[in-house]
Order: C-alpha cells, then structure tokens, then sequence
C-alpha cells in the first residue's frame, strides 16, 4: 500500500495545482475526477492526454486511483489534504505553496484544465459520477477498476451532456404512453416540429 | 416489419439542444433533419433497431444494456455524423417492438476550445478541417 502513497507524477501534481488554483479547495472526489475530464478534453483538443493518470472505473464512477490514493491527511508536497468529519466533502485538497508548482504546464494545457474547472469544477460528488459513468456506457461492472474510455465518444458524450439526458429520463415515467409522441411516417417538418427548432 | 415510433415529450425537445442546434449553418440543420428522417424510417422497417446492417452501417447504432434511467430497456445510441447522437429506448416498455426516441446531443466545441484546436491544429496528425459554423 505505501507504493501507492508515493508522491504523484509531475504532471499530474500540476494538473491538480492548476485546479486548485482555478477552484480553491477541491473535495477528494473532485481532485480525483476532475483530471479524467481534463484528459478526455485533451485527447479531443490537442490529440493527447495531459496526464498518465489510471482513469479506473470505479463504484461510483471514474476515479485517477493515484490521486485518491494520494490523498491522505497531512501535507503531501505542495498540497494540504485536510480531513472534514461533518462537511459533505468529508476530504479537501488546497494548496500550501506559493508559487503553486503548475508553471510546469504549457499554456495550452493549463487552458484545458482551466476550461474544466471552470465547466466541471462546480459538480459535485454526485454529479461528477453520473458524469463520468454517462461517458462509458459500455461498462455495466462498475467498480471493476478496468480502464476507462479517454477517445473521442467519452468527448462526444461530455461535450453533448449525456448525463443530463439521463438525469431527466431518471425523473420521466417513459413506461407512460401519456408521455408519449408517436412520430411514425413523420415528414422533415414534423421531425422539426417535434424538436422545436 | 411495420415498428411505431413515439418520442418522450418529456425530454426529446430540449433547451440545450435547440441552442446548439440555432448555432449549424442552414445547410446542416436540413442534412441533420434529412438523416433524422432517414432514420425514422429505417427504424420502422427494420428486424431490429439496435442489430439490422443497414442501421448499422448508415447510423452506428450501439445498443447498451444497464442503465439505470431506462429500467431494463436497452439505450441505443444513433450517430448522426461526429457530432451528434440520438438516443433511444428499446423496446419502448416491456413486451412491445415499438421505439421511442429520448433525446438529441449535439456536441459543440466551446469557443475556449476552438482556439486551442486552431492553434494546434498543424501539429496533430490527420486533423479534419471543419467548416466554421
């Protein structure tokens, strides 16, 4: 186990200094999903991840396994990670350096992180995990701790927002048909109608 | 083969869509609502909607079991080119061969992103030029 409490690989500190100082005090789960996205994003953008991050399908949704295995009370290299017993977070990360040790990105991949902070930084546990499960649809053994997509269909279902879409299908009775519209033999203009565009 | 198809008035018009949807040029709002069509029709007529060839090869339908929101139906997700998917839930409830679709993604580049893309855009290896929207 104490293999896995090493310090994390440069780039990923960085990664999360650059999200600390974009977001403040992140929660473990943030600190721990957060970097998913932000690879997912880079795959996309820039053709290649930022970080080398295990992105692990776990229980409740995908996690960088070396940062919530880094992420144990106590100051850990630039970063305090204090323990919250009656906070929702229960675990924050911050940072206690100044200056913060993120200088090591180049601008391209500090904009990225800062992008997800800023679209992704403000979900929490729940949501970070509905996200992230929306964005593999192919797993059905979560918590297997198998790898999770970092291509082009993770982005689509991210920057589409699946997991919104899933979300109101959890609050619709879609079993209804009083919730249904039938669009069977629809034209080109009823197809627009029925979206509203 | 004769399938009804049905959309959930609750979530298939969305204000999310609609917004990404205002932002395609004139020109792809008609290709997206011809493929739309195209594949309603496709959905009537085939033997399955997840499996049939023909869906296969135009739409990229992928069907996934498991997910929570759907209570033991399958998800299909329908690629209408790169940026956009449709979903729907198969069968429609238990026991029927109808369909019904649940939503539209569109997957847009947010603006912060076009800009890395554009400058990087030489140094990655078989980029596709995009069309400016």
């Amino acid at each position: 186990m104490s293999g896995k409490q090493q310090a994390l690989d440069p780039k990923l500190a960085a990664v999360l200094a650059r999200l600390c100082e974009r977001r403040g005090a992140l929660t473990k789960t943030q600190a721990a999903k957060l970097p998913y996205l932000i690879d997912v994003v880079a795959k996309h953008v820039l053709g290649r991840r930022i970080t080398q991050a295990s992105h692990e399908n776990w229980r409740f949704g995908v996690v960088a396994s070396e940062v919530w295995h880094f992420a144990k009370p106590g100051v850990r290299g630039p970063f305090m990670i204090e323990e919250q017993p009656y906070s929702e977070g229960r675990v924050l990360v911050s940072l206690v350096e100044t200056p913060p040790p993120s200088s090591g990105l180049p601008a391209e991949e500090q904009e990225i992180v800062d992008f997800v902070a800023e679209e992704f930084g403000p979900l929490d546990f729940d949501e970070l995990g509905k996200l992230t499960k929306a964005m593999n649809l192919e797993i059905t053994n979560w918590g297997s701790n198998g790898a999770a997509k970092v291509d082009e269909e993770a982005y689509t279902r991210l920057a589409g927002r699946l997991d919104r879409v899933l979300g109101r299908l959890e609050r619709c009775n879609t079993e209804d048909p009083n919730n249904w519209q039938e669009l069977t033999g629809a034209s080109r203009a009823d197809l627009r109608k029925s979206l509203g565009v | 083969m004769s399938r009804r198809v049905f959309v959930c008035t609750a979530t298939w018009k969305d204000p999310h869509f609609q917004r990404g949807f205002s932002k395609l040029t004139p020109n792809d709002q008609e290709d997206f609502l011809a493929e739309l069509e195209k594949l309603r029709g496709l959905l009537e007529e085939a033997p399955h909607p997840a499996t049939d060839p023909k869906i296969r090869q135009a739409f990229k339908a992928k069907s996934y079991g498991g997910v929570v929101a759907l209570r033991g139906a399958s998800l299909i997700e329908y690629s209408i080119g790169n940026l956009i998917r449709v979903i729907a839930k198969y069968p429609a409830r238990d026991g029927c061969s109808d369909i019904l679709l649940v939503a539209v993604t569109l997957c847009h580049d947010h603006d912060r992103l076009k800009r890395i893309i554009k400058s990087n855009r030489t140094t990655i290896d078989g980029w596709h030029e995009e069309s400016e929207s």
